[in-house]
């Protein structure tokens, strides 16, 4: 953003065509130098940069020695963008207190490296989500970081004619063990441009890293404590105009008219424009444009939807537990027979509301058409998937459009959504200047992509032994997918609704999974997490509720079903001791929950400790014990868990969006709240590390938080909460 | 025209009189640290201080400050020393970002009424929205700079 980045971008470009040997695997060289102009944004120092000497898809070498690391994913606060800085400057042997990052795209080693694959779910496209970038990203920074270590390594070592393998780096210098002799990176760096790329470096010995594995701040901490960390809503065009709109309250309507005088008197407002289901007023200030908006008296057509409300979309989801056209996804043994041979089950419905993700940042996105195209820039989840939106939207090829990833304020899921950037567009080519798009508060809750309504009809039997004999579960809903993603639900069932419903936790014999799909008055989009986090409080508390039909305790008739995963038993373990269960304090219970994650190598178990206060549950201490693998900076890993524990914890006490007439009825953290400082409990996170590669970090502390809750509120009180939010039970 | 001071420095801005303070910082005095989150005072992430009281400047008129002096998280310091984004940096707070603007302005006009708070005084005075849930290093933050 800088005149200083714009001139090292143009510099860069000279030096990637002269040096494009020093890029991983082979790609047509033009095209990356054109999409790596202005391609980067966030970063977490905006100062000016030396010149590149030595650049790959992942790393720029700078004259001063300094580098700057390409980060795939969006920076959406999960801290990944450091973290894999950490990995590329261990790995090369770079100077931590000379290393920066930059949000890229426009490379396709930037493709999700787990669900990115051809056939995957995002073949060809960067996605950050799934919480798979550090494990994703793992090998393939170390393998770029690595071809530059020892092309700079090599290139000292002819200088010197020695050996390479008696040659080091470290603190960005390469070193001759035997002669003392060093040089600084950038003096060797003309030299090792000249060399083939290796193919296949060796990777640095784990006994060597100073920075994997050990916890270290964040890049970008600094810039966020000053206000110049640069998100879309701050991004500043010559001669760009803002724009405020909103959303037809009901889906499936459209603006029909509006008094658009009214709009065009008051001073500052340049247009109004009534585009698919949205009126937009663009003016010189956003708050003229919003406020304009609110006096405009906009009239919306008539829409089916307009009968929907929480009640009916919950017969609906009831009817659909009770009706024929289930559609079974797993099937192990004769669950039928051993329900029939049970000594104890249980049977129960359960619900979780529609959620909002409310991020901090409003969607915001500026979009500015150019001579020869269209540049966008926002927090983007997903920026070749909305770049291509954004082409589509704006009757531009594809590679028209320049894609700029910003900071974003929060994802969770929903800066990957093609909306906010399809307005943006359709807004700045119709006022023929650039747009500074925000949505106001009340249009982000109540036009989100919402985490589904979803219910579930849940059933466990323990056999003579108490072991567990079946599950049998029904889930019914809507999956974010069959809004967003239709062709990826095959044969009527959405991934993304089942997910987690299956017997990796408990290796029931015997079970039945099945999902009855329905429809939506609402859209649906991924909340963190997606389906687990739903899917993980029904298996939970059927468990639970197992547990006390059995007069056992839930820990320890959980523990002989573990046995056969010593990872999961082993978290379990840690959190029952840390969190001392066995031994309740007075006027205090504990409940209990955990998981498996098997894709992403995650074991989580989770307690939380309630107490009454004026007869309402009050979280005292949340425990977490996590086994994710290998942890690259373990200190990220426990801020990313305990957020994810309060995140939970908001949604499970409190998180409720309802619909009445069609219209979403919450507008503003007034009714849509979020937890404060004065609610929020200790939350103590351990953990246990496995040697394997790193696993999730992101979402994988929402899950277990709301099933352990209810099941402390059932120690506590008696009161079993099938239904969430908790808050509702208590009134 | 509106008159105030700026982070110290005299600004004059030619809008409606209704317009909030926040807007006016952002879009006419181009500083964007103090960020936008709701529009109704309930989130914080506004966050500024008029004549050295915390205010949420996205529910304040521009018109009331004339005169007055407006303080904004660029105003806190020039180079990062002020004794919170000091602590804001030792206990690494920020995940996201958008709220610590907001939630060092509350902070600071926090600190400025009880320099030796407890985790009570803290909790009531702090009613900032953190969707990112940075809050425990916030609360170790605060009282890491109240006795810095």
């Amino acid at each position: 953003m800088t005149q200083g980045q714009t001139r090292a971008h143009k510099l860069d470009r000279r030096q990637f065509l002269r040096r494009s040997g020093a890029v991983a695997g082979s790609v047509v060289l033009l095209q990356i130098a054109i999409s790596l102009e202005g391609c980067t944004s966030g970063s977490s120092s905006p100062d000016v940069l030396a010149e590149t000497v030595a650049s790959n898809a992942f790393l720029r070498l700078h004259a001063d020695n300094s580098i700057s690391f390409l980060s795939p994913a969006a920076e959406i606060g999960q801290g990944t963008s450091s973290t894999l800085a950490m990995i590329a400057c261990d790995e090369l042997g770079a100077d931590w207190n000379k290393t920066r990052f930059e949000l890229a795209t426009g490379l396709p080693e930037y493709r999700n490296m787990l669900l990115g694959q051809p056939g995957q779910l995002y073949a060809g496209e960067q996605v950050t989500g799934g919480s798979t970038v550090t494990a994703g990203f793992f090998m393939p920074v170390r393998t770029a970081a690595a071809q530059m270590r020892e092309m700079l390594t090599l290139a000292a070592a002819q200088k010197w004619q020695v050996n390479p393998a008696e040659c080091s780096t470290a603190d960005a210098a390469v070193k001759h063990v035997g002669s003392g002799r060093s040089i600084m990176f950038a003096a060797i760096a003309p030299a090792a441009a000249e060399l083939p790329v290796p193919a296949k470096p060796a990777l640095r010995d784990p006994a060597e890293w100073k920075l994997i594995g050990r916890p270290q701040k964040r890049l970008d901490i600094p810039s966020k404590v000053d206000g110049s960390a640069i998100f879309a809503v701050d991004v500043v065009r010559p001669g760009m105009l803002y724009a405020a709109i909103r959303h037809a309250p009901v889906v499936g309507s459209k603006p029909v008219r509006a008094d658009e005088a009214k709009a065009r008197a008051r001073k500052g407002v340049k247009h109004v424009y009534l585009i698919d289901n949205f009126a937009a007023v663009v003016a010189d200030s956003w708050w003229t444009a919003n406020t304009a908006l609110e006096e405009m008296d906009i009239q919306w057509s008539d829409a089916p939807n307009a009968q929907a409300s929480t009640a009916t979309e919950l017969a609906k989801l009831k009817a659909a537990l009770d009706g024929p056209g289930a559609l079974p996804f797993e099937v192990k043994g004769d669950a039928a027979a051993a329900f029939a041979a049970a000594k104890t089950k249980v049977a129960q419905d359960y619900d979780v509301p529609h959620l909002a993700h409310a991020t901090m940042e409003p969607m915001s996105v500026v979009a500015e058409f150019t001579a020869d195209g269209l540049s966008i820039w926002t927090g983007a989840q997903g920026p070749t998937v909305q770049r291509r939106a954004a082409a589509s939207a704006a009757g531009l090829p594809e590679e028209k459009v320049h894609l700029t990833v910003t900071y974003a304020g929060g994802g969770f899921g929903r800066r990957g959504d093609l909306d906010y950037v399809e307005q943006a567009v359709k807004i700045a080519q119709r006022a023929a200047v650039p747009i500074k798009l925000i949505w106001s508060r009340e249009e982000d809750i109540q036009h989100d992509q919402y985490r589904p309504f979803t219910a579930i009809r849940a059933e466990a039997a323990l056999d003579a032994k108490d072991n567990l004999s079946a599950l049998r579960m029904r889930v019914a809903g809507r999956g974010p997918w069959s809004d967003q993603r239709p062709y990826l639900v095959q044969k009527g069932v959405d991934f993304m609704l089942i997910d987690a419903l299956n017997t990796k936790t408990y290796p029931a014999a015997n079970a039945l999974f099945e999902v009855a799909p329905t429809t939506s008055a609402v859209r649906h989009g991924p909340w963190r997490g997606i389906a687990v986090p739903p899917n993980i409080f029904f298996l939970e508390s059927l468990i639970d509720e197992l547990a006390v039909a059995a007069k056992l305790d839930p820990i320890a008739m959980r523990r002989p079903w573990l046995a056969g995963d010593k990872r999961l038993l082993a978290v379990v373990n840690k959190a029952a001791k840390e969190a001392g269960w066995g031994a309740a304090r007075e006027g205090h219970a504990l409940g209990f929950a955990c998981y498996t994650e098997e894709r992403w190598l995650c074991r989580v178990a989770t307690v939380v400790d309630t107490s009454l206060v004026d007869g309402k549950p009050k979280v005292d201490r949340i425990v977490v014990a996590v086994d994710h693998g290998f942890s690259v900076n373990p200190a990220n890993v426990i801020a990313q868990i305990q957020g994810a524990a309060l995140f939970a914890l908001t949604a499970a006490l409190k998180g409720e969006i309802t619909i009445k007439d069609g219209q979403v009825e919450q507008s503003n953290f007034h009714d849509y709240p979020a937890i404060m400082l004065a609610e929020v409990p200790p939350v103590d996170v351990f953990l246990i590390a496995g040697d394997q590669i790193p696993g999730a970090a992101g979402e994988i502390g929402v899950p277990a938080i709301a099933p352990a809750l209810t099941a402390s509120i059932f120690a506590l009180t008696g009161k079993r909460i099938r239904s969430l939010p908790v808050s509702k039970h208590f009134a | 025209m509106i008159s105030f001071r700026l982070n110290g420095e005299p600004v004059s801005v030619d809008v409606d009189p209704e317009k909030p303070l926040l807007w006016a910082i952002r879009e006419n005095a181009g500083l964007t640290g103090t960020k936008f989150g709701c529009g109704k005072g309930l989130c914080g992430a506004c966050t500024v201080h008029v004549d050295g009281d915390a205010q949420r400047s996205c529910s304040v008129p521009v018109s009331e400050v004339e005169g007055k002096s407006v303080l904004t998280v660029e105003g806190l310091s020039n180079d990062r020393s002020h004794k919170l984004q000091q602590a804001w940096i030792e206990h690494a707070v920020p995940q996201c970002g958008y709220c610590q603007s907001g939630m060092l302005m509350a902070a600071a006009g926090f600190l400025a009424t009880n320099t030796d708070p407890s985790d009570a005084d803290i909790d009531a005075a702090i009613t900032n929205i953190c969707r990112c849930g940075t809050y425990h290093r916030i609360r170790a933050a605060i009282k890491a700079a109240a006795t810095a």
